[in-house]
C-alpha cells in the first residue's frame, strides 16, 4: 500500500461515515399540561422535576408491599426516559422524600397478582400542595392508593394487579403527568387497564421533560 | 439507581486472549521483529446521539482516559502490522440549552488491526480497521443492549521522540483518530433509522518493548 493509496483510503473513511442521521418524528403525544383557575386567572400548570433535584426520592408507606410497588414503578417510568431524564430513589426518611406514597384506608394484603381484572377494585388520588402564587410547590406531592369498595368484589390477587397499575398511574401524575390520556391503550387512562406506559405515554413524558416548566419545585 | 460499569463478554474475552499471548509469548521472547506496545493518553469523542424533543441537545462521552495495548510485527522494513487493544472509560452526558447533566457511564472496547508506515526521521502513519463495542448499564439509550460490535476505522500519526532514553524505551507521541456509526436497539426502537457518525481524538504517550529499533 502506498502513502497516496492509505490516504485514499482514510478520505473514504471520513467521508463516508459523516452523515447525520435524520430525527424521528415523535406524533401522538398526549396533553400533559393543566389549566387552574387562580384569582379568576388561568394559569397553565406545567411541572416536571428539574434535572438538578434527580434522583426525585420516594417514600413508601412501610405496609404491606408498597415499597415494592413503588421501586416497580419507579423503575418503570425511569426506563421510558432514553436520555437520563429521570432518576428516582425510594428513602426511608419521609421527611427527606419529595414524593410520599401511602394506602389511604385499607391495606391490601401482600399475595401474588391474580391477572383476571375486577373492574374498580382499587383507585388512586395524588395531590400537589402550590403556593398562593400557584407557580411553586410548598411541600411534598402526596400520593394514595385506596381499595375501593363500591365495584364488584375483587380477590386479594386481582386487587394487587390492579394496585401494580394504579401505582404507575399516580406515579405518572406525582412526575408531572397531571391530565388523563383519552384512550385506553395508554396507562395515563382515567381508569387504566393497561399494563406498563405504551409508546404514547413514554412520547408524552419524554416530552415533558424536555418541556420547560411553569411550576416550580418545593424546596430540597 | 445505581450506575454498573462493566466489560461486556465479548471485551472480557479479547482482554484475556491479550494477557494469555503475552504470558505465553513474554516481550523478552519475542524475535526480533515482533514488539509490544502500552500507550496511556486522553480522549475526545463527538456526540454519540444528537436529538430532539422540543429543543435539541446531545448524548456525549466527556473527556475520558484510553489505554491501548498492541502486538506489533515487522512485515518488511519501513512497514509493520499490528493488533490493538483499546480500552475507554468514560462519563456520558446530555448536553442541552442551559446545562449539562450526568447520564451515567459507559465503557468502549475496541480491537483493530492495523497497517503501519514508518517514514524515518522517526515519523509513522498508521491505518487500522476492526470492531468497537459499547459496555453500558441497560439504562437510556442501551437499555435494549448496544447492539453488539460495531465497525471501526482508524487512522494514526506516531512520532518517535530522538532522544537516547526515548529510543531506548521506544517512547513515541501518538495522535489517533477513529470513526464509528452509533445506534443502539432502543435508539431504532425510537425511530433512528441508521447510525450516526462518531468521531474520536486520542493523544498518547506510548511505550515498547522487544523489537529491536523502529525501522
Amino acid at each position: 500500500m502506498t502513502p497516496r493509496c492509505a490516504a485514499a483510503l482514510a478520505a473514504a473513511l471520513v467521508l463516508g461515515a459523516c452523515k447525520d442521521p435524520a430525527i424521528p418524528g415523535r406524533l401522538g403525544v398526549n396533553p400533559f399540561a393543566d389549566t387552574v383557575i387562580i384569582a379568576a386567572d388561568t394559569t397553565v400548570t406545567l411541572f416536571h422535576w428539574p434535572a438538578t433535584r434527580l434522583p426525585v426520592r420516594f417514600w413508601a408507606d412501610p405496609r404491606s408491599n408498597m415499597r415494592f410497588l413503588v421501586e416497580r414503578a419507579v423503575a418503570v417510568w425511569q426506563y421510558q426516559f432514553l436520555y437520563g431524564e429521570l432518576r428516582g430513589v425510594v428513602v426511608s426518611d419521609s421527611t427527606a422524600a419529595d414524593i410520599l406514597v401511602r394506602w389511604r384506608d385499607s391495606v391490601p394484603p401482600d399475595v401474588p397478582p391474580d391477572t383476571i381484572p375486577a373492574p374498580n377494585s382499587c383507585g388512586g388520588i395524588t395531590t400537589f400542595d402550590y403556593d398562593s402564587s400557584g407557580l411553586a410547590l410548598v411541600g411534598p406531592v402526596h400520593v394514595s392508593l385506596t381499595v375501593l369498595t363500591g365495584g364488584s368484589p375483587a380477590s386479594p390477587g386481582q386487587l394487587q394487579d390492579c394496585m401494580r397499575r394504579v401505582s404507575i398511574h399516580e406515579l405518572g401524575h406525582a412526575l408531572g403527568l397531571l391530565r388523563h390520556s383519552q384512550f385506553d391503550g395508554d396507562i395515563m387512562f382515567g381508569s387504566p387497564i393497561a399494563n406498563y406506559p405504551s409508546v404514547y405515554d413514554r412520547r408524552t413524558v419524554e416530552t415533558l421533560y424536555h418541556a420547560q416548566p411553569t411550576v416550580q419545585p418545593p424546596p430540597p | 439507581m445505581k450506575s454498573v460499569r462493566r466489560l461486556g463478554g465479548w471485551a472480557a474475552r479479547a482482554t484475556a486472549l491479550v494477557t494469555l499471548c503475552l504470558t505465553v509469548y513474554p516481550p523478552n521472547r519475542l524475535t526480533a521483529q515482533v514488539s509490544f506496545h502500552v500507550a496511556a493518553g486522553v480522549r475526545h469523542s463527538s456526540a454519540l446521539v444528537h436529538d430532539s424533543v422540543v429543543t435539541g441537545f446531545d448524548l456525549r462521552p466527556t473527556l475520558a482516559p484510553a489505554l491501548l495495548v498492541s502486538v506489533r510485527d515487522l512485515l518488511r522494513p519501513g512497514w509493520s502490522t499490528d493488533v490493538t487493544l483499546d480500552v475507554a472509560p468514560s462519563g456520558l452526558r446530555r448536553q442541552e440549552t442551559g446545562g449539562s447533566f450526568d447520564v451515567g457511564s459507559i465503557t468502549a472496547v475496541a480491537l483493530t488491526v492495523g497497517l503501519q508506515r514508518h517514514f524515518g526521521a522517526g515519523v509513522s502513519a498508521r491505518l487500522g480497521v476492526g470492531g468497537l463495542r459499547y459496555a453500558a448499564s441497560q439504562t437510556g439509550v442501551f437499555r435494549e443492549g448496544s447492539g453488539g460490535i460495531i465497525p471501526l476505522g482508524t487512522i494514526a500519526a506516531t512520532y518517535a521522540l530522538p532522544l537516547t532514553f526515548a529510543r531506548r524505551r521506544q517512547l513515541e507521541i501518538e495522535a489517533r483518530y477513529d470513526v464509528h456509526q452509533f445506534i443502539t436497539p432502543a435508539l431504532r426502537t425510537e425511530g433512528f433509522r441508521s447510525g450516526r457518525p462518531v468521531h474520536r481524538m486520542a493523544i498518547l504517550l506510548q511505550i515498547g518493548w522487544g523489537g529491536g529499533t523502529t525501522p
